[in-house]
C-alpha cells in the first residue's frame, strides 16, 4: 500500500481533507493538477459571511485549517448583522488571495505524513466493492485504502464568455477529463451545474471620488478559536451602482448570452444571479449594488462583486463603463460562466462515503455545493471519515442540532440539490443553538476525541466556559438601576458594554467574552424552549435503521416511498422523515417493521 | 416537517363525547405524570406514587377526578401513562382538553395508543390496523379529499394563511440570510400584517368552539300529531328499537334523544310526544317539553297524515305526509311510509341537504376536528410570540413565524425551507 488515504484535488475541500487525514495519523497523498493553484479563491476574495462564517468557525473548532488561513491573510474584517440577533450574525473577511493560497500550500508542505504530487487522476482502481487506489494521466497507479474526491468545478469543466468556450475549470486552467467518464462507466450518476464569476479590473483605472467607501470593523475578532486577538491595517471596499443605461446595454445584448441562448444546460445558483439575470428578472429596479473588493494588497486587480456575467467581452466592457466611477475601468480578466459535472449527493451516506464503493469519499463542489466554506467543511468531514475508516472506527456524523455542517451534509445526502447549494441560516431548524461564537462549545471536544483538535484547544475552551460563569456570577451579585444586573441584561435595549462603568470588574474580561455572556443571558429562555424540540429530534435520530434493511420485504410501504427509501437508505427514522414526500404512515410502517426485525 | 414521534405526550378522550356519569381521558408519553401533577392536587402524591395505583384528587379549577397511574413498562401502551376519570360533562371535556394541551400534550391520532402498545411489545396485533387508523386520522386536508364544499374551502383558507405567512416571513429571512448592506430594500417589521393574520386565524379557530352543530350534531326533531309515526321513523333512522311503538295514541310521553348519522351528518335526533289537547297531566307536561325541544331545534321534521294539518305548519320545517301506505292523497309534500320504507331515502336526502346548507351559513367553513383547531391555536400563539420577541432579535421572531408555518403545514402539507428560499429569490433581488 503506497498510502493510507489519497485526496484528489487541492482546493478548499482538498486542503481540509488532506490535513485532517494526516493529522489523524493516516499517511496521505494529495494529488492535484497544479501545485501552483492550491487554495485558490477562484471567485470573490472573501471568507465567511452569514451562515458561512459559522461554517468556518465550526471547521476551526473541530481542528480544521480555514480559520487560521483567513486570520493570517485577511485585509478587512467585519461582523455582519450585529443588530439582527446573535443567531444570525457572522464574521466576514476580505482575503489577500495570493497570501491565502501561498499559506495554504506552505501549511500542506509542512504537515507531517502528507505528500503532494502533481498529476491528474483519470480513474479509480477497484477490487471487489472497495476502492484501492487511483490511476493518473501520466500512467501512475497509486494504491491506498481510501480515496477522497474533491474535484470542484474541474470535472469536465467548460467555461463560457459569449460565443467563446473552452474546456477549462477556471479561466486559463485546463479542466479534468477522464474521471467523470470513469465514474459514469462504473455506475455513478453525474449531472451539470453552472456558476459564474465577475470581471477583475485595474484599481488604478477607477475614479474613487465617485464611489462610496466601506471600511472594516475594529476590533477584529479572529475566526480561529486558536488565534490570539490581533490588530491589522485594513483595506476598504467600495460601492458602485448600475443604472438604466447599464440595464439597457444588457437587455439589448441578452441574445448573445450563452445562458439565454441555451448553450449552457447546467443550473445556476438563484441566490447569486448573474447581472443579466437580475436585469431580466427584476425589470422594475433602476439600479443594482456593486461591491468593489480588493483581490489583495500586492495586486491592483479588484473584484466587481455583483456583476458576474457570461456576456461577450465587448458587452461586458460597455456595461462596466456605463457605471459611475468605472467609466474608464480597464478589465484585466473578463467575467465568465463555468459549467461542470457534479455527483448528485444522494449517492452518498451522511459520512460522505459513496454508497457504491467502500473507501470512496466525495466532498466540496463535486457534491453540488458552492462556496469555499461549504467545500472546506465537507472536505474536513470526508477527511475525518476516511481516516476513521482506515482505523476501522465508526464515522463521525454531526447532527442538524449540533452544527451547520450537520445541516449541510444532511440536506445534501437526504434531499439532494438542483442548484449549487449554499448555506443559509434559514436552512437550520435550531439556529439559536448554532451561534458562531459557540462553535467551540459544540465541537471542540469531538475534534479532540477523534485526535484532530489539540489538547490546548480543549484547555482554552474550559478557560472560556469558566470565565463566562465568572462574568455571570459577577452580574448576579450586583445591581444596576435597582435591578439585578443579570436580570437587567435580559432587556433587549441593555448592552453589557454600558455596565462597565458601574461594574468595573467586567473590564478584566475580553470584549468577546462579555459579548458572548450577554447573548447567553438574553437568549437563555428561548434556547431552553428550543432544547425541548432538540431532544425530540435527537430521539428520532437515535432510532437507527440498519444499512441492510430490506425495503422490498415491506409490502405495506407505499411504492413511491419504497423507491425513495431504497435510494436514500436513511440511517435513522429521523432522516427518513426528512426525505421529501415520505408519508407519515410509511414512517409508522417502518417503525413496526424495525420492531419486528428486532424480535427476530 | 411533519414529525412522527412515538414518545411525546398524547391524550384522547377514551369514552364517547357525550353526557354521562363518568368519562375517561387516556394519556401516554414520557413525562406525562410529572406534567399532570402540575395541575393536580395533591401534586406530590401523584408525582411520587408507584405504578398501577389510583389517586383521588382535584384537577385544579376543573373537576374532582381519579387518576390511574402507569409507570414506564406498565399499562396499555407500555409507556409512562395515565387514565383520568372525570365527570361526564361536555364542558369538563373541553376544559380538560385545553388544560392538557397547555401542559404540552397533543391530541392523539386515531390508532396511536395501539401503535405505541405494539411498539413497546405490549400487544400483538394485525399490523395494518393501527397503521391504517393513523393514515385515516392523520391525512392532512388535501385537495383530493376535499369531497365536501366544507373541506374544500377550509383547505383553501389555511393554504391562504400559509401563503400570507410566507410573504411575511420572506423579507424577514432575507434580512437574516443577507448582510444589511447587501439588501437595498427598506425593512420594517410587519406588525400590522401579523396582527391581521392572527385575527383571521383566531376567527377560524373560534368556529370550532361555536359549532356544536358539527361537533355534537345538529338537533333534528321529529314532531307531529299523535300516531303520525314519529317513533317508528325514529327507530328506522336509528336502526334500532329505541322508542316504544304502539297504535295507542300518546304512547310517547316525553321526548327521546339519540345520536345518529344521516347521510354522513352527525345528528342528535329527537322523538317527541304527539301534539294534541290532552287532559292527562303527565301527557300535558310531555307535550310542553316537546314544544321546547321544537323551539330549540336546528331542523324540524313534521310528520302528519293530514294534508290540511301539514299546510298549516311552519314553512321552514320539512313537512312529510306520513302513513302513505294507508291512504294516498295528492299534495306537495314528501310522502313516507315507515312500513314499506317508501320515501325514507328521499327524506334522508332532504334532511342532509338542509343540514348542509345550515352549516354553510357559517362563512362557508368551519373547523371540524380538535387537531385542526389545535393547529390553528398553536399557529396563532407562535405569531403572538413573534410579535413579542421582535424587539429582542429578528432571529427569534423568525423562529416563531417558522413554527407557525409548520403548525399550518401539519394541516395542509408541509412547507420546506426550499419553498421559503424560493419565495425570497423570486421576490427580492439579492446576491453578491
Amino acid at each position: 500500500m503506497d498510502y493510507d488515504v489519497i485526496v484528489v484535488g487541492g482546493g478548499h475541500a482538498g486542503i481540509e481533507a488532506s490535513l485532517a487525514c494526516s493529522r489523524m495519523g493516516s499517511r496521505t497523498l494529495l494529488i492535484t493538477q497544479s501545485l501552483d493553484t492550491i487554495g485558490r479563491l477562484s471567485c470573490n476574495p472573501a471568507i465567511g459571511g452569514l451562515a458561512k462564517g459559522n461554517l468556518v468557525r465550526e471547521v476551526d473548532a473541530l481542528g480544521g485549517q480555514m480559520g487560521h488561513l483567513i486570520d493570517s491573510t485577511m485585509v478587512q474584517f467585519r461582523i455582519l448583522n450585529r443588530r439582527r440577533g446573535p443567531a444570525v450574525q457572522a464574521p466576514r473577511a476580505q482575503a489577500d488571495k495570493f497570501s491565502y493560497s501561498r499559506l495554504a500550500k506552505e501549511t500542506l508542505e509542512a504537515q507531517k505524513d502528507l505528500d503532494l504530487f502533481m498529476d491528474t487522476v483519470t480513474a479509480l482502481i477497484v477490487e471487489g466493492s472497495s476502492v484501492i487506489g487511483v490511476r493518473t494521466r501520466r500512467g501512475h497507479s497509486i494504491s491506498a485504502k481510501a480515496v477522497v474526491v474533491t474535484t470542484g468545478t474541474f470535472m469536465d469543466g467548460k467555461i463560457f464568455i459569449g460565443d467563446y468556450d473552452a474546456p477549462e475549470g477556471r479561466l486559463g486552467e485546463e479542466g479534468a477529463f477522464g474521471l467523470g467518464d470513469w465514474l459514469r462507466g462504473f455506475g455513478f450518476r453525474t449531472a451539470r451545474l453552472k456558476t459564474g464569476t465577475p470581471a477583475r479590473v485595474d484599481r488604478q483605472s477607477l475614479d474613487f471620488s465617485r464611489l462610496e467607501r466601506q471600511d472594516g470593523d475594529v476590533p477584529i475578532f479572529p475566526f480561529s478559536f486558536d488565534s490570539p486577538a490581533f490588530e491589522r491595517a485594513q483595506m476598504p471596499c467600495w460601492i458602485a451602482y448600475t443604472n438604466l443605461a447599464t440595464h439597457k446595454i444588457i437587455r439589448d445584448n441578452i441574445s448573445r448570452s450563452p445562458l439565454y441562448g441555451g448553450k449552457i444546460v447546467g443550473k445556476g445558483p438563484r441566490y447569486c444571479p448573474s447581472i443579466e439575470d437580475k436585469v431580466i428578472r427584476f425589470p422594475d429596479r433602476d439600479r443594482h449594488q456593486i461591491f468593489i473588493e480588493p483581490e489583495g494588497s500586492g495586486t491592483s486587480e479588484v473584484y466587481l462583486n455583483g456583476l458576474s456575467s457570461s456576456l461577450p467581452e465587448d458587452v461586458q466592457n460597455a456595461f462596466i463603463h456605463s457605471i459611475e466611477g468605472l467609466e474608464n475601468a480597464r478589465v484585466m480578466r473578463p467575467a465568465y460562466a463555468v459549467e461542470y459535472d457534479f455527483l448528485p449527493p444522494t449517492q452518498l451516506y451522511p459520512s460522505l462515503a459513496s454508497k457504491l464503493l467502500k473507501g470512496l469519499y466525495f466532498a466540496g463542489q463535486t457534491n453540488g455545493t458552492s462556496g469555499y466554506e461549504e467545500a472546506a467543511c465537507q472536505g474536513l468531514m470526508a477527511g475525518i471519515n476516511a481516516a476513521l475508516y482506515f482505523r476501522g472506527e465508526q464515522p463521525l456524523i454531526l447532527g442538524r442540532n449540533q452544527a451547520y455542517i450537520g445541516v449541510l451534509i444532511d440536506d445534501l445526502v437526504t434531499k439532494g440539490t438542483e442548484e449549487p447549494y449554499r448555506m443559509f441560516t434559514s436552512r437550520a431548524e435550531y439556529r439559536l443553538n448554532l451561534r458562531q461564537d459557540t462553535a467551540d462549545q459544540r465541537l471542540t471536544q469531538i475534534g479532540y476525541q477523534i485526535g484532530l483538535a489539540s489538547r490546548s484547544r480543549v484547555d482554552a475552551l474550559e478557560m472560556k466556559l469558566k470565565s463566562i460563569e465568572e462574568i455571570k456570577a459577577i452580574l448576579k451579585s450586583r445591581s444596576v438601576n435597582n435591578a439585578n444586573a443579570l436580570e437587567y441584561l435580559k432587556r433587549p435595549e441593555c448592552d453589557i458594554e454600558n455596565l462597565i462603568n458601574d461594574i468595573p470588574e467586567l473590564g478584566n474580561y475580553s470584549q468577546e467574552l462579555r459579548y458572548q455572556t450577554e447573548q447567553d443571558i438574553k437568549y437563555d429562555g428561548y434556547i431552553k424552549r428550543q432544547d425541548i424540540e432538540v431532544q425530540r429530534f435527537v430521539r428520532l435520530e437515535g432510532l437507527r435503521i440498519p444499512e441492510s434493511f430490506d425495503y422490498d420485504s415491506a409490502p405495506s410501504l407505499s411504492s413511491e416511498s419504497r423507491e425513495k427509501l431504497k435510494r436514500i437508505r436513511p440511517a435513522s427514522i429521523g432522516q427518513a422523515q426528512r426525505i421529501s414526500g415520505i408519508r407519515t404512515s410509511d414512517i409508522a410502517v417502518l417503525l413496526i417493521l424495525l420492531r419486528r426485525d428486532d424480535e427476530d | 416537517m411533519k414529525s412522527f414521534d412515538t414518545n411525546d405526550m398524547i391524550y384522547a378522550l377514551a369514552t364517547p363525547r357525550a353526557r354521562g356519569a363518568l368519562a375517561v381521558f387516556r394519556a401516554s408519553g414520557e413525562g406525562c405524570i410529572e406534567a399532570l401533577s402540575k395541575v393536580f392536587s395533591p401534586a406530590g402524591k401523584l408525582r411520587d406514587c408507584p405504578t398501577n395505583t389510583c389517586i383521588y384528587g382535584r384537577l385544579l379549577d376543573i373537576d374532582q377526578v381519579v387518576v390511574n397511574v402507569y409507570r414506564n413498562g406498565h399499562g396499555y401502551t407500555g409507556q409512562e401513562a395515565f387514565e383520568l376519570m372525570c365527570h361526564g360533562s361536555l364542558s369538563a371535556f373541553d376544559m380538560i382538553s385545553a388544560k392538557l394541551e397547555e401542559l404540552g400534550f397533543r391530541a392523539a391520532m386515531g390508532g396511536e395508543f395501539t401503535m405505541r402498545a405494539f411498539l413497546s411489545g405490549k400487544m400483538d396485533l394485525t399490523q395494518s390496523e393501527a397503521v391504517q387508523d393513523i393514515v385515516n386520522s392523520d391525512s392532512p386536508i388535501s385537495q383530493k379529499q376535499a369531497f365536501s364544499k366544507l373541506q374544500g374551502s377550509l383547505f383553501k383558507a389555511i393554504e391562504a394563511f400559509k401563503s400570507t405567512l410566507l410573504d411575511i416571513l420572506a423579507p424577514i429571512e432575507l434580512q437574516l440570510d443577507y448582510a444589511q448592506d447587501d439588501i437595498e430594500d427598506e425593512f420594517g417589521f410587519p406588525y400590522s400584517r401579523l396582527e391581521a393574520l392572527i385575527k383571521d386565524i383566531d376567527a377560524l379557530a373560534a368556529t370550532y368552539r361555536t359549532s356544536p352543530l358539527v361537533q355534537e350534531g345538529a338537533r333534528v326533531v321529529l314532531a307531529g300529531p299523535v300516531n303520525a309515526g314519529k317513533s317508528t321513523l325514529f327507530n328506522l333512522l336509528l336502526k334500532s328499537d329505541r322508542a316504544i311503538v304502539s297504535p295507542i295514541k300518546g304512547t310517547t310521553r316525553d321526548y327521546l334523544e339519540a345520536p345518529c348519522l344521516i347521510d354522513g351528518h352527525k345528528v342528535r335526533l329527537f322523538d317527541t310526544a304527539g301534539l294534541r289537547q290532552s287532559e292527562d297531566d303527565l301527557e300535558k307536561q310531555g307535550i310542553q317539553r316537546s314544544r321546547l325541544v321544537i323551539e330549540d331545534a336546528d331542523l324540524v321534521v313534521y310528520l302528519s297524515p293530514d294534508i290540511q294539518d301539514l299546510e298549516s305548519q311552519c314553512e321552514s320545517w320539512i313537512r312529510v305526509q306520513s302513513r302513505c301506505d294507508e291512504s294516498v292523497s295528492d299534495g306537495p309534500f314528501l310522502k313516507l311510509s315507515c312500513i314499506t320504507g317508501q320515501g325514507l331515502e328521499e327524506l334522508c336526502h332532504v334532511i342532509s341537504s338542509r343540514l348542509g346548507s345550515l352549516v354553510e351559513t357559517c362563512d362557508g367553513m368551519m373547523i371540524q376536528s380538535a387537531r385542526q383547531a389545535q393547529g390553528l391555536h398553536e399557529a396563532s400563539l407562535c405569531l403572538k410570540r413573534a410579535i413579542e420577541t421582535s424587539e429582542i432579535g429578528l432571529d427569534l421572531s423568525a423562529g416563531h413565524i417558522g413554527n407557525a408555518l409548520r403548525c399550518l403545514g401539519e394541516l395542509v402539507g408541509e412547507t420546506s425551507s426550499d419553498e421559503m428560499l424560493e419565495r425570497i429569490f423570486s421576490s427580492f433581488c439579492v446576491g453578491k
